[in-house]
């Protein structure tokens, strides 16, 4: 086990240099005059320092003069420490930045994630149970329009209805024009509220792959022979379904938590941006797109590393779940 | 008495034809192909063509104490009418012929962009899975590495870096192509891989290499046909991933870009509040083609994976 873990965790790390390495390179493969442009706009801003000042401290926070690698290993060296920079964009440390947004993503994610547990599971086994019945096929037709929808254009239909012709919500933002004089409690709903539409976006988007998974599985356990044996012993058929099926249903359905900790962290990029709901993915949004290569290189390798930490955190939950699984 | 014998590929026909959704999907794929390839004969104007208007519409805007004369040259926002099927967009164009020739470009760089995934994916993956030992170690690693950097990210950040560069829009829809199509080829290396690894201790693979078989024979005659049935469930379900892909890229204004029409950038008008709330055949008609071509993917490619099972009940 502590073998396995230690693995695990060199080979995490060594991808992880990599893709540093990789994400890197591709920064500084951006037009050299990019530098100075930012350098000079960035000293046009109110209150901002020279053009000089900032173009060596530019050059110096992210070892231009050096070559990619030692400009890299530079750039890794703070990051160790903490030290991502400063944000072009938002005119603050990397990391204050992040700590500002970070809780409007993690709470619309944490939401339509349970949402989309809980709709999902229990349809994917209802659909599985009634293999090939009509139930079956409208579950996976819904499935399969869940998943095809593009996250876009359902959000602007969704803002049109509600918004438009309903005028039930706000068509963006993340608190109302009143949101100020609201008590503590009704500032709250306001937030939420204004949620509620991404929210449903998130969720109707992401939950056609979840009932797919669920039933495919469901399907696989319920053909096993543990399963007929139940039966014939005659177990009532939600014993057979809740306590023998479903356990191993839960196997896979780890590896998929697993692979959502980016989803869950790094913000729903899309859904944030149409409805300009102030977290992770929206401000990475913005940063991209107006070449801020602190805040967008900081953004990358934070991904990666839910990416990595999800894989890990799956494998490490399948063994402690499942005492057939061994790792070596 | 004749005894009725199915061939493996006729039971999979069999079963496919027989499968609603999958021929749902394969009814609207058909509609869709025909619209955006055959569409361009249909239709008497070019995808760049701008309209101008008849009359001068002539337009008070009063502003502050000052009152200007808006006059329009071009028809834009004009609302359907039998001339323009789906009306103008907002630089005179008819939308519906940009529909046609958008689609063309999503279905077309859809397919490039599978056909280069299958490519890569497909050698890297039986090469690791065949090979075996440190070649699979290492380029197993570096699918790791490429499964790890988050894809839309990359894509905006590379988008974006044409935009500096200003690169001319067909440059840029060879671009977007390379760059899609390179990233994502790592599930099916992992698929490809998997699939040789366990091929690979069977007895027609010692046979073969008793034999004394090519290696590069080996993995193209023997292995890699066992593994096109599941690369087909990929290649149909990824042809409609990649047009979302596609068609969001394009939404952000960082995708095709104009003159060129694309679903996703028809879309990109929505961004203005004012065009999304008052003219609704400008926006409506392009998000619907992309979700239902994605659908029809997507129902085809589940009705394969039905009938490509081997474990399914014969019924």
């Amino acid at each position: 086990m502590k073998k396995f873990l230690f693995k695990r965790l060199l080979q995490s790390f060594l991808i992880l240099f990599f893709v540093g390495l990789l994400i890197y390179s591709m920064m500084r493969l951006l037009p050299s005059s990019y530098v100075e442009t930012r350098a000079r706009t960035l000293s046009q801003q109110p209150g901002a320092k020279s053009y000089d000042e900032w173009l060596v401290q530019l050059k110096a926070a992210y070892g231009l003069e050096q070559g990619i690698l030692p400009g890299y290993l530079h750039w890794l060296g703070n990051a160790l420490q903490g030290d991502f920079g400063d944000s072009w964009q938002w005119n603050k440390p990397v990391i204050t930045k992040f700590q500002e947004v970070i809780g409007y993503s993690i709470f619309l994610a944490a939401t339509a994630f349970i949402l989309e547990i809980f709709l999902s599971i229990p349809a994917g086994i209802l659909a599985a149970r009634r293999q090939y019945s009509k139930l079956d096929h409208t579950i996976t037709v819904v499935a399969l329009i869940g998943i095809s929808l593009p996250s876009f254009f359902f959000a602007t239909i969704l803002k049109y209805l509600f918004s438009v012709k309903l005028g039930w919500f706000d068509l963006y933002g993340i608190v109302g024009r009143m949101h100020e004089q609201y008590s503590p409690f009704k500032q709250f709903l306001d937030v939420a509220e204004h949620m509620l539409l991404p929210i449903l976006t998130l969720t109707i988007t992401n939950i056609g792959s979840l009932i797919r998974f669920t039933r495919t599985n469901m399907l696989e356990v319920l053909h096993s022979d543990f399963i007929r044996t139940a039966r014939a012993n005659g177990l009532p058929e939600h014993k057979v379904i809740y306590q023998h099926a479903f356990r191993n249903t839960l196997l896979p359905l780890i590896t998929v938590l697993g692979s959502s900790l980016p989803e869950l962290f790094g913000g729903a990029l899309i859904t944030e941006t149409l409805f300009q709901i102030p977290g992770i993915g929206y401000t990475a949004y913005q940063s991209m797109v107006n070449g801020d290569i602190p805040f967008s290189m900081f953004y990358m390798l934070f991904l990666a590393v839910l990416t990595l930490l999800g894989n890990l955190l799956a494998d490490i939950l399948y063994a402690a779940v499942d005492p057939r699984v061994q790792m070596v | 008495m004749e005894k009725n014998v199915l061939s493996p590929k006729m039971l999979i026909r069999k079963r496919l034809f027989r499968n609603k959704l999958a021929m749902t999907g394969m009814f609207l794929l058909t509609l869709i192909f025909l619209f955006t390839f055959l569409g361009s004969i249909l239709t008497p104007y070019g995808e760049t063509e701008v309209f101008r208007t008849t009359e001068t519409k002539e337009q008070e805007v009063a502003k502050a104490e000052c009152k200007y004369k808006v006059i329009s040259v071009n028809s834009v926002y004009e609302p359907p009418s039998s001339k323009h099927l789906l009306g103008t967009d907002g630089n005179g164009m008819d939308i519906l012929t940009r529909l046609i020739y958008g689609g063309r470009i999503s279905l077309l760089l859809s397919i490039s962009v599978v056909a280069m995934e299958l490519l890569i994916g497909t050698v890297i993956g039986s090469i690791a899975g065949y090979l075996g030992k440190w070649v699979d170690a290492l380029f197993m690693r570096f699918v790791d590495i490429i499964n790890c950097i988050p894809s839309l990210p990359l894509y905006i950040i590379l988008g974006s870096i044409m935009d500096y560069y200003k690169l001319d829009g067909g440059i840029r829809i060879c671009m977007l192509c390379l760059i899609l199509g390179l990233f994502r080829w790592s599930a099916v290396a992992r698929i490809v891989r998997g699939q040789i690894l366990s091929l690979r201790e069977q007895e027609f693979i010692v046979a073969a290499k008793a034999a004394g078989i090519k290696t590069r024979h080996c993995i193209g005659r023997h292995l890699i046909p066992n593994v096109i049935p599941q690369l087909i469930i990929i290649a149909t379900m990824d042809l409609g991933n990649v047009i979302l892909s596609e068609a969001t890229l394009s939404f952000l204004g960082l995708g095709v870009k104009y003159p060129y029409a694309s679903w996703g950038n028809m879309l990109h008008t929505v961004n203005n509040i004012y065009v999304m709330t008052n003219y609704w055949f400008v926006w409506i008609p392009a998000g619907t083609l992309i979700f239902l071509t994605v659908l029809g993917f997507h129902f085809v490619g589940d009705g394969l994976r039905e009938a490509l099972d081997p474990k399914r009940k014969h019924t």
